[in-house]
């Protein structure tokens, strides 16, 4: 906008020369206007005539003479006042002004002439030629001083429609010319600016930031600096550049990369040079420094683990086959390993050749370790439901082996060395029921009969069997924390937990050492639950085993909890102590963990669930576990789908005295109860086919007969009878696979419950 | 020869700031020899200073002593230059050889 005003303001001041009349002749002699006006005319020029002053001064603004030929001896207004009329008019500027006088040089009046601005002047009478020749110098000369300052306009408005401020600074600093951009930059006419002290300017190679105070706000301006010659002394140029918008955008985007832990960079193929954002250098572990790096200083970043993989996928980016997309781990410097996602893209150069690969990276170090306990968490899940289905069938089995055993024993008494052989089956028997209990504990599906627990005083209970376990080289420290809450927890299950832990660590230890039992009360805060799996925030039960042993490598510290998997040497553990362990504190509503240095110890904690306050869990009842091993003549309807368990529990149940009666499945059983009305008990499996569970069946079955007693056996105990791994108040279960004794016992206190 | 009173005005804590502070030390520590006072003024801090100094832009550098006082706009880091420019240039009989390694 401003430039087109200027430009049309240009040209404006052009015409008044170059389109002009001609010239102009001012006289009151009429001959000797005549004479002056055939020669010029015919050396080409379109002439006209005034005869007095202000007919001289009308023409000039009205036909804009190239020059004005004014005779010297002018009635009012004399050639003095029109000179001056003239010349002190900016819009008549370029107009040549010759003087012709009678009188010789050196007059007086004519000094008075040039000092009013005439540009020459011309002696008469004068020769014809010698007119014409004078004309045309003066005309020449005038035209060279309009083209000069055209050309001084031409390049003051090109200076003046820079957008970056511009100033001349001599060697001391002080500003001889400054621009409009500049007058604007520093808020201050350049009238003003010009003849103020700005500062000698270093000039470097490089452009310098520097800051402009004004009136409540800073700007950053970059400054170029390049010498020059004014009034011919040595000065500078120098050109500042507003780039305060653009740093403030850089700001915002290196702001917005903080946050975000997402750099940028660039790998320029042919340099091999890559520059990097702020943050990149951040992600990489790096400081900072002006931004490029080569391209040795970053794969000496890259984990040497991971180099194959990245230069393979960067070659595979260079060639256009695919783009960029890698995860890989950085080593920085300090040697801390973080996990991040590089995606990059090939630009190509204006002829389509591959220039560089631009792109970002971003560090997802949280997120994968985030992924990663998912994983774990999930892996432990799968692998319980896995090992709950197999202990569910097997204790089927050894329901049968280890019943039938026992049968098998009692009958080959007199034959002693058979009878050897049918115990030694229920010995073995017996042991693989103890390890299907532990893969249920596992799995987190052994049936827990929680109770508010003292856990010192179930410590202290436990000193002499862990002395004698751990031997005389293992110290053992109880450090017991005091006002200790109450857990609510199955007791037998924590003290085989307990036992668990003391084993692995006396296993640990070798050659001795010592063994800390510590208890305390404890809070897990939100930030402690986010960085766990399973756990809710709030008030715990410590329970820590530490042992001063050979600890536990890193990379196998995040397995110890999967079932199978062992440190101990092939044949020493089962891997299923710490799963087991670990399935018992996870179904009981706590939490556990492990801390290892190797070659210092481990630490296992277990975070057992606070009873709360005036809560009524049970503590009573459950102490009729003293009931004789007594038989009975009731009738007693046994449900179960296996064969071969029916089958061994209607022998056992016969073997005790009882008259029994069995039934496959739960609407064989109803129809029995439907026709008898002599049946005492139902003794019934909890899972089983056609669509009725046991559950379900001792519901119906009591709607029938309300002083029926109910006794559940399972191998495997379901939501059906155990809310959250808690037998519902009330109920019996007997868990397969059982011994005589335990089944005639819970008979009895079956049919002692009754109605 | 007399004391120098260096002051060097900067706007905030800005990187081009810190590196004049950093450059004007080591600049004096090397030159100077001991014989110097260097004030460091923040505009932010002092607004008044920028009117009564008619400070255009920082970092500034002026020599207020000894007399004439000299000023030099930038980050201070071409030593020989900011030297010329304060006109320090003549304190070593040999100007070209300032700043270079023995």
């Amino acid at each position: 906008m401003i430039d087109s005003q200027r430009g049309a303001a240009l040209s404006m001041r052009m015409s008044t020369v170059t389109d002009g009349h001609g010239i102009l002749l001012v006289g009151e002699n009429a001959a000797t206007l005549a004479t002056a006006t055939q020669v010029l005319t015919q050396g080409g020029y379109a002439v006209t005539q005034a005869a007095d002053g202000e007919a001289a001064w009308r023409l000039v603004r009205e036909q804009r003479p190239r020059l004005v030929l004014l005779d010297s001896e002018l009635s009012e207004p004399g050639a003095n006042e029109v000179l001056r009329r003239i010349k002190s008019d900016p819009e008549l500027a370029g107009i040549a002004v010759l003087l012709s006088t009678a009188a010789r040089p050196g007059d007086l009046r004519q000094a008075d002439a040039f000092d009013a601005g005439a540009d020459g002047y011309i002696v008469t009478p004068i020769a014809d030629d010698h007119l014409l020749g004078r004309v045309r110098a003066q005309l020449r000369q005038s035209d060279l001083a309009y083209q000069l300052r055209a050309s001084e306009a031409r390049f003051r408005d090109l200076i003046d429609s820079q957008a970056d401020a511009v100033l001349v600074i001599d060697d001391e600093g002080v500003i001889h010319f400054a621009n409009a951009a500049a007058a604007e930059l520093f808020d201050r006419p350049a009238a003003i600016l010009v003849g103020s002290s700005f500062g000698h300017p270093i000039d470097a190679s490089e452009p310098v930031e520097l800051e402009v105070v004004r009136e409540g706000q800073v700007l950053t301006v970059e400054m170029r600096v390049a010498p020059t010659c004014w009034d011919d002394a040595r000065a500078w140029i120098a050109s500042l550049r507003d780039i305060t918008e653009r740093q403030r955008m850089n700001e915002r985007l290196a702001e917005a990369q903080r946050i975000a832990h997402l750099g940028s960079w660039e790998f320029q193929i042919d340099s091999g040079h890559r520059y990097w954002s702020e943050e990149t250098f951040r992600i990489f572990g790096l400081t900072p420094h002006g931004g490029t790096v080569s391209d040795a200083e970053f794969l000496g970043r890259v984990h040497p683990d991971d180099l194959a993989v990245f230069e393979a996928a960067r070659g595979r980016a260079l060639s256009g086959a695919a783009a960029l997309d890698l995860e890989h781990r950085v080593l920085r410097p300090d040697g801390e390993v973080r996990w991040v996602h590089e995606l990059g893209e090939l630009r190509g150069d204006a002829r389509g050749r591959p220039k560089a690969i631009s792109g970002t990276v971003l560090d997802i170090t949280e997120r994968r370790e985030l992924a990663e306990r998912l994983q774990q968490s999930q892996r432990l899940e799968a692998v319980g439901q896995l090992t709950g289905g197999v202990a569910h069938d097997f204790n089927n089995l050894l329901t049968v082996i280890l019943g039938n055993a026992e049968i098998l024993a009692d009958e080959l008494r007199p034959a002693p060395q058979q009878a050897a052989l049918a115990e030694m089956i229920a010995g073995a028997a017996q042991r693989g029921a103890e390890l299907t209990q532990r893969l249920l504990a596992f799995a987190r599906k052994q049936a827990l009969v929680p109770k508010k627990v003292d856990v010192n005083q179930l410590v202290v209970g436990m000193d002499r069997l862990l002395r004698r376990t751990l031997g005389e080289q293992i110290e053992i420290e109880l450090v017991q924390g005091g006002g200790l809450w109450r857990a609510l927890v199955d007791p037998a299950q924590l003290e085989s937990a307990l036992l668990n832990l003391c084993i692995n660590a006396r296993d640990a230890m070798p050659h001795g050492g010592r063994l800390t039992i510590e208890t305390g009360n404890i809070r897990l805060d939100h930030d402690y639950v986010e960085h766990h799996d399973e756990v809710t925030a709030g008030q715990y039960v410590l329970v820590a085993v530490s042992d001063s042993g050979m600890g536990i490598a890193p990379d196998a510290l995040p397995r110890v909890f999967e079932p199978f998997f062992t440190t101990k040497p092939t044949g020493r553990g089962t891997g299923l102590g710490l799963a087991m362990v670990y399935g018992f504190v996870k179904q009981s509503g706590g939490h556990a963990s492990v801390y290892s240095e190797p070659g210092e110890g481990t630490t296992v904690k277990l975070y057992l669930p606070r009873v709360q306050p005036g809560s009524e869990a049970d503590d009573a009842g459950e102490d009729s576990d003293n009931i004789a091993v007594a038989g009975g003549t009731e009738t007693i309807l046994v449900v179960e789908d296996d064969e071969l368990v029916r089958r061994f529990a209607r022998g056992q149940l016969r073997a005790l005295g009882y008259r029994v009666i069995d039934a496959q499945d739960g609407r064989a059983a109803l129809e029995i109860l439907r026709a008898r009305d002599d049946i005492a008990l139902l003794f019934t499996d909890v899972v089983m086919p056609g669509g009725m569970s046991g559950r379900q069946l001792a519901d119906a079955a009591q709607q029938l007969r309300s002083e029926l007693g109910v006794l559940y056996t399972s191998g495997y105990t379901e939501n059906a009878i155990v809310h959250h791994g808690r037998l519902d108040p009330g109920v019996l279960l007997l868990p397969k696979p059982y011994r005589r004794a335990d089944l005639a016992r819970m008979v009895r206190r079956a049919l002692a419950a009754r109605g | 020869m007399g004391q120098y009173l260096l002051r060097l005005y900067i706007t905030g804590k800005s990187a081009h700031s810190e590196r004049a502070i950093a450059n004007l030390r080591r600049l004096c520590a090397e030159e100077l020899d001991g014989r110097y006072d260097i004030e460091v003024i923040d505009l932010l801090e002092h607004p008044e200073m920028s009117a009564s100094e008619r400070i255009l832009a920082t970092p500034t550098l002026i020599k207020a002593l000894p007399l004439p006082m000299r000023r030099v706009i930038g980050d201070l880091s071409d030593t020989v230059r900011v030297l010329h420019g304060l006109e320090l240039a003549g304190i070593e009989p040999n100007g070209s050889d300032t700043g270079a390694a023995p």
